[in-house]
């Protein structure tokens, strides 16, 4: 399951034989769904539109949310890194809701209450992050145990950034679902920056998925700008965790095409090097995969983006009419009543 | 109480015998609740409160996990958030500083953000321990009670041991539960069967006119004693067990400084931003004035405490120090 990154930079991959067209298919409009939607919010933000939040694009690592989630059944659970929009999308969540979201309307995910990147969407089974990194996992762990427990076959899938995994919490969280074999899956996307720190200058691991051995479970190191990769090693894992061989390690190495955040003018890394990065374009790679097979062409491709940016125009025109969130009236008498004296 | 312990269906159980039977039960009436931290299966917990289950009720629902308090608080947040009841438990409160991020941030947090609750229980010792010495000796109530969304319960009696936890089980919030450790072998009239004290009321103990004492967890005792030391010279003392610190029975507490004028607050933590603090502030905010004197506040000197048993006993709430504060008020 090893693959080095470079090797297959550029190159269209063999297509696996149980993965039918209507799944490929999907893959790639998820990955144009995710690109189109990530430069949307980038140029919106740019243009300094009144948008709440940070956010943390995922642009160029897209393969991984869109792998990951098309290796997973509806019921599933899933926790997001804090790059984690292409689960947002991947998972079903109207465009409308997010665009609400981003310009503090009513009827976002969150309700204005939990920040657009972090937040929990019960209904398409994504789980609660929070920003304090890593703890995530610790979450997730408790939901698998439920899975557990129950017996309900449904497995969790807890999704990392590489600078997540220096925590305690990731210590503490790995060994728990190892001890108590839980159904979930562990992907770190590691794109070797912690906002300005370079991965390699902070941790002595080659791969962090060496780490797994250190918890008595499997690790694998894949290349995570290859949709196909992710999705194969995400599905062999989830098989093991329903089951109940327990939690796999998956680290999907990438690399961020913009800064950290989209205001973070990424001034550190050399620009050869970002350059170099965008030729690995993962959607660049499952597209020359599905042309080449003839299941794709170009204007089939092309039609895909059309539809794709339209239905993300007309969520961001929607969520603009919506009223704004309403900062006095329920949430105010519900909650502002103690310091006022008055139990709530 | 000695009347309810006449009634068939009350016994004299232990504050710890209490704490187990209220788990058992809320076991055997809910297949949800489960019980998951260091050492509660096989020893039986930490301190005892645990024993039994682990054969009753077997390893998927009686959890010995390894020494790993962010995991264990987070498992309990998780498994809460997707149907679970599950109770959670810290060897000493300290272990609530590795845990109030999870507590705090993804429990707490949840029904204001999302609708959804996280209903689980974190239970553990709290608080001083008399004649063992050594570290572990804080009571961190009132850090937690600063939080929105959480539920704060500190019993001082075995019925509210039991009645209290099976409250906090059946809670749709997460629930810190602090057991202070001179408590676990308190005897006293405990219901059997069903029996749930209601978070958020707080309860008179001893009727008095002159003076509330409103106190928490063992310094309901201190309040006790100051009661019987002060009857006799003519001083009587309310003694008020706020049982709850959040939600605060802002209520009880009002009515009786209304009746009384005076208010010591006796607690373990440090007086500075503590519970002591959130009661006067709960009494002076108004609408009436109340008191016709200062309020006192009765908390663990501003320092770390000390090792020694001898010395920690001076620097903990003390009968020499409750009656200091009584006195510059009724003197």
């Amino acid at each position: 399951m090893r693959s080095s990154p470079e090797k297959n930079a550029g190159q269209a991959g063999t297509l696996p034989p149980q993965l039918g067209s209507e799944s490929l298919l999907r893959m790639m409009e998820h990955l144009v769904l995710v690109r189109e939607f990530e430069l949307k919010c980038e140029a919106m933000w740019k243009a300094k539109e009144p948008l709440i939040g940070e956010y943390h694009l995922s642009l160029g690592q897209e393969a991984i949310a869109v792998g990951t989630c098309a290796a997973i059944g509806p019921d599933d659970f899933i926790c997001p890194s804090i790059r984690g929009m292409g689960v947002y999308l991947c998972r079903g969540t109207p465009l409308q809701y997010l665009m609400a979201t981003f310009f503090d309307r009513k009827g976002g995910i969150g309700a204005g209450r939990w920040a657009h990147w972090h937040s929990p969407v019960p209904e398409v089974g994504i789980l609660a992050q929070t920003g304090m990194l890593g703890s995530g996992l610790v979450t997730s762990n408790g939901v698998a145990l439920t899975q557990q427990y129950l017996e309900t076959g449904k497995v969790v899938v807890a999704m990392l950034g590489d600078g997540a995994t220096n925590t305690g919490y990731f210590h503490e969280g790995m060994n728990f679902a190892a001890f108590r074999l839980l159904p979930i899956v562990i992907v770190i996307e590691n794109n070797q920056m912690a906002v300005s720190t370079p991965l390699n200058t902070v941790v002595r691991a080659e791969n962090l998925s060496s780490r797994a051995a250190g918890y008595g479970i499997p690790g694998v190191t894949i290349d995570g700008n290859d949709v196909l990769a992710v999705n194969a090693a995400v599905r062999q894992a989830v098989e093991r965790a329903r089951k109940g061989d327990g939690p796999t390690l998956i680290e999907c190495k990438t690399y961020r095409w913009g800064g950290s955040t989209v205001r973070d003018p990424d001034l550190l890394r050399p620009a050869a090097e970002k350059e170099a990065a965008r030729k690995n374009c993962p959607l660049a790679r499952l597209k020359s995969t599905l042309v080449e097979q003839g299941l794709l062409s170009e204007q089939d491709f092309d039609e895909m983006t059309k539809t794709v940016r339209q239905r993300i125009d007309a969520a961001e025109q929607h969520a603009k009419k919506l009223p704004l969130l309403d900062a006095g009236g329920d949430l105010l008498s519900r909650y502002g009543a103690y310091a006022e004296g008055v139990q709530p | 109480m000695s009347k309810q312990a006449e009634s068939a269906a009350v016994r004299v159980i232990t504050f710890r015998q209490a704490l187990n039977e209220a788990l058992s039960e809320e076991m055997a009436r809910d297949q949800r609740v489960i019980v998951m931290g260091e050492d509660v299966g096989r020893k039986g917990g930490i301190a005892g409160v645990t024993k039994g289950l682990l054969d009753r009720y077997g390893p998927k629902r009686v959890i010995d996990t390894p020494i790993s308090e962010m995991a264990i608080a987070g498992a309990c947040s998780g498994a809460a958030m997707s149907g679970l009841r599950p109770v959670g438990e810290f060897y000493y409160s300290d272990m609530l500083m590795f845990m109030s991020d999870s507590i705090v941030t993804s429990a707490a947090r949840l029904n204001f953000a999302t609708g959804f609750h996280a209903p689980y229980v974190l239970r553990g010792r709290d608080g001083s321990k008399p004649h063992d010495g050594g570290p572990h000796q804080d009571s961190y109530a009132a850090w937690l009670a600063h939080v929105p969304g959480l539920k704060v319960v500190m019993p001082a009696t075995p019925a509210d041991a039991k009645g209290l936890l099976v409250a906090a089980i059946r809670d749709d919030n997460p629930v810190v539960f602090l057991e202070q450790i001179p408590l676990y072998n308190v005897e006293g009239p405990v219901p059997a069967g069903e029996y749930v004290v209601p978070i958020g009321k707080a309860e008179i103990r001893q009727q008095g006119g002159d003076v509330t004492l409103a106190c928490i967890g063992r310094c309901v005792y201190d309040a006790l004693a100051a009661h019987e030391r002060w009857r006799p010279k003519g001083v009587s003392v309310e003694v008020l067990d706020l049982r709850t610190l959040r939600p605060l029975d802002v209520e009880a507490i009002r009515a009786s400084v209304a009746k009384t004028g005076r208010l010591v607050v006796v607690h373990e933590g440090w007086a500075s931003y503590g519970i002591g603090a959130e009661v006067v502030a709960c009494v002076s905010d108004g609408p009436e004035l109340l008191l016709r004197s200062p309020a006192r506040r009765v908390g663990t000197i501003e320092t770390h405490i000390p090792a020694s048993p001898r010395l920690a006993a001076a620097f903990l709430p003390n009968a020499e120090r409750i009656d200091a504060a009584i006195s510059t008020i009724t003197g």
